[in-house]
């Protein structure tokens, strides 16, 4: 052979080699830098799979603790109709027998609460839009006991979905506060909705590294791609003992009257926390449907009303506040009234009409407050309304909390002039009228209303709402003086042997509210109202209870449950009987 | 300074070029390769010992990955369970459920407050009898704070003694202040006495 020949050749296999060299070396670069971030991407996806780490929603609880909505974990059975066609062989005792679609349903239909058809029908329907149909929902949100049965049966199409939920194991107690959250953990209404903040959780996602064979997660490859976030703990002022009770003699009593609605607050006097709030008809959170839409809130807060009677301890307040008047000022009162300025009313039963000041707010004399209230410029009334809270909301920003209706004093025609003094022409909620009682129970001072205790994070930290101060609105004297007057009411008034208490000292004042007909004039049925405080000679509670559309048509549909829940607070707050120094005004002159 | 070191001291201020006066080293580099084969085989031990460990180490983490798995699993499952259990707790002990059991029982709500000091043994407050008016659950009235929890509870364990309770004043009205007392003649020992 010729040493060129020889050279030729070994130039060719240096060259083929060197091509191929770089054939390798392309692709490589192609492979490792060029296309290196989409290839990484498709090999994650096969091999590593993410799931869903489910942030856990906060409870909320009472003020002792005692949950009142909690997350619970649930699940969804899916199948993937297109497997279900066939059926499937499952070995029992050891000899396997065939199990059919429709065998399947009927064991999956007695621990979901459905029939064997709806199932079916469920997997024919996703088969008729998609013959290759892999997913349909055949129960929604089942609980651990039905999940763990169905699990059992191994039915080799059926799947299961995490879904967490939301649970309220004492039901309707306190349901109209607490709310409820949608299927989909959206909050929908209460303090789910207005303390989300608190107990929401995010949802966060962990990717692991999968055996393909098993599912298997491959040691050390789970890594926390977005990491998730508990909800706190919200604690309430609510007791959730009496306000159980509260629910139930409101309730019982609504019915027993046939009355629309009704409401029921107990509010402690030296912190303005809510202890008890009833809305008849309450909402059960677990069982939404079975309420009516328009009670799924909370009244308390979002119905306002034209107050009524109960109004007076308030026009008497700012009258003592600026000395236009005593108990004992002779207020001559008719029960009728016609004046100049075209007003007109009357009162609503007889009484003597030479009435001491003491005297027209146990007979609840319209005729009479309007004569001592005029003495007031009107400015500075519908200023004492505002500071007394009429007309804004409270500081708990209930979610569709209303503000009542105050109109300007400006606006008030001849007749809204006087009726303003005893609780007619504008409305207040339940809650505002409360507030404006715990004010003169506390010595004149009005407290922010509460209802939410703390908000505890799931690191620990304690969050109180933040509170403003107090506002003075009356003198301690005036505030006192008219416990006192509202304490001979219960004492001398017409429901004196329906509120009375033994042993212990009762203020209260009735009123008896005209409401509109939705048709732009007064219905024949009233709104009837019991509010007081206990015990009078150092209120510690506000108890308000309020009915509408009562078969009696008075405040004797509400004496009853004012006076049992009073006892009940009494009882559960370990109140001590007193009854020395209790005020004697006389009512006539 | 020591011999020793002074000894070594003209070796190191030998003049450059002046190797070829050096004579050879004899014994010294059959010495110095023997060492080196040692330690190539030390080197070599220590890297396939490491491979060796290596390879058995993750064997055993992928084997006990499956320990891993079964272990949460059953935790998981263990802690649904508690979960679960924590919560029948609660709904049992709603104040609805404790007072229909308590008026199941023949108890009513006590109709006014006294108390009795035990210094001297005096009623502070004016004790009255409890009337049928403390009976705030009959018939009808035990569903008027409902909860649902409470009867899907029932409907799923009814052998839960709350749950029964429920089922049982639900149905009956007059059930109340009639309670059938549990037969404890033989469950308590008990002296014959002839």
């Amino acid at each position: 052979m010729r040493p060129g020949a020889t050279r030729l050749r070994i130039t060719i296999v240096v060259l083929l080699v060197a091509v191929i060299m770089l054939a390798f070396i392309l692709k490589l670069i192609d492979i490792q830098v060029i296309r290196a971030d989409a290839l990484n991407k498709d090999s994650a996806g096969k091999m590593s799979s993410s799931q869903t780490l489910f942030g856990t929603r906060g409870t909320i609880t009472d003020r002792n603790g005692t949950t009142l909505a909690t997350a619970e974990m649930r699940y969804n059975i899916t199948a993937s109709p297109s497997q279900a066609k066939n059926s499937f062989e499952r070995t029992v005792d050891g000899k396997k027998i065939s199990i059919s679609t429709t065998q399947a349903a009927t064991e999956i239909a007695q621990y979901t609460g459905q029939t064997p058809n709806q199932i079916i029908d469920i997997l024919n329907a996703a088969l008729t839009e998609n013959a290759q149909s892999d997913y349909a929902i055949l129960a929604k949100s089942v609980d651990l006991t039905a999940y763990r049965a169905i699990n059992k049966l191994e039915i080799p199409w059926v799947y299961f979905e995490q879904a967490p939920s939301r649970v309220y194991p004492n039901g309707a107690v306190a349901g109209n506060l607490v709310g409820f959250v949608g299927q989909d953990g959206t909050p929908l209404a209460g303090l789910e909705v207005a303390q989300n903040e608190c107990v929401g959780a995010v949802n966060g996602e962990q990717i692991s590294d999968r055996s393909a064979n098993d599912g298997i997660t491959i040691p050390g490859s789970s890594v926390v791609s977005k990491p998730g976030k508990n909800g706190g703990t919200l604690k309430l002022t609510i007791d959730s003992d009496l306000q159980w009770y509260v629910q139930q003699s409101l309730a019982k009593q609504v019915q027993s009257q046939h009355g629309s609605w009704g409401i029921a607050v107990v509010m402690e006097v030296k912190t303005g926390k809510l202890v008890a709030v009833a809305d008849y008809p309450s909402i059960d959170p677990n069982n939404i449907d079975g309420t009516a839409e328009k009670f799924r809130g909370s009244l308390a807060f979002s119905a306002p009303y034209e107050p009524g009677s109960t109004m007076k301890p308030l026009t008497a307040a700012m009258l003592l506040d600026q000395g236009k008047v005593t108990p004992a000022t002779k207020v001559n009162s008719p029960t009728h009234i016609k004046y100049p300025n075209g007003a007109a009313f009357k009162d609503s039963g007889a009484h003597a009409s030479n009435l001491t000041f003491a005297g027209v707010i146990v007979e609840s004399s319209n005729v009479g407050v309007s004569k001592v209230a005029s003495r007031l410029p009107t400015a500075m009334r519908f200023d004492y309304m505002k500071k007394f809270g009429l007309g804004s909301t409270t500081s708990v920003d209930f979610p569709g909390e209303s503000a009542g209706i105050v109109h300007p004093y400006q606006d008030w025609d001849p007749q809204s002039y006087y009726t303003t003094m005893f609780g007619q022409a504008f409305t207040a909620t339940a809650i505002q009228m409360a507030s404006a009682y715990q004010t003169l129970g506390n010595k004149g001072v009005k407290l922010p209303v509460s209802l939410v205790e703390s908000c505890t994070k799931p690191d620990g930290t304690v969050v109180t709402p933040q509170k403003s101060d107090g506002v003075r609105v009356v003198s301690e004297q005036a505030a006192r003086t008219t416990v006192d007057l509202m304490e001979n009411v219960a004492t001398k008034g017409y429901l004196r042997d329906k509120v009375r208490i033994p042993g212990y000292r009762v203020a209260e004042k009735t009123g008896t509210a005209q409401q509109s007909n939705g048709q732009g004039s007064y219905s024949s049925k009233y709104i009837v109202s019991v509010e007081g405080l206990i015990p009078a000679q150092d209120p510690q509670y506000v108890v308000l209870t309020t009915m509408a559309d009562a078969d009696l048509n008075s405040t004797f549909a509400v004496a009853p449950i004012f006076h049992d829940i009073c006892v009940q607070v009494l009882k559960q707050y370990r109140i001590q009987p007193y009854t020395r120094n209790a005020p004697n005004f006389a009512t006539t002159y | 300074m020591s011999n020793a070191i002074r000894n070594m001291i003209p070796a190191f201020s030998h003049p450059a070029g002046a190797s070829s006066e050096l004579s050879a080293v004899g014994p010294r580099p059959q010495r110095a390769r023997r060492p080196k084969l040692f330690y190539a085989f030390i080197a070599m031990f220590i890297v396939m010992g490491t491979i060796l460990a290596q390879i058995l180490l993750s064997v055993m983490t992928s084997s006990s990955a499956y320990e891993i798995d079964e272990l949460q699993a059953s935790n998981k499952a263990i802690s649904r369970t508690y979960e679960q259990a924590q919560q029948k707790v609660a709904e049992l002990s709603s104040p609805q459920n404790i007072a229909l059991a308590a008026e199941h029982l023949g108890m009513v709500i006590s109709a006014n407050p006294a108390y009795l000091r035990l210094s001297d043994s005096k009623v502070i407050g004016h004790p009255m009898r409890a009337t049928s008016r403390g009976a705030l659950l009959r018939g009808a009235n035990a569903r008027l704070v409902p909860n649902a929890q409470l009867a899907a509870a029932g409907a799923t364990a009814p052998s839960v003694a709350g749950n029964t309770l429920v089922n049982s004043v639900a149905g009956a009205s007059a059930a109340a202040g009639s309670v059938a007392l549990p037969a404890t003649a033989n469950t308590i020992p008990a002296p014959q006495t002839r």
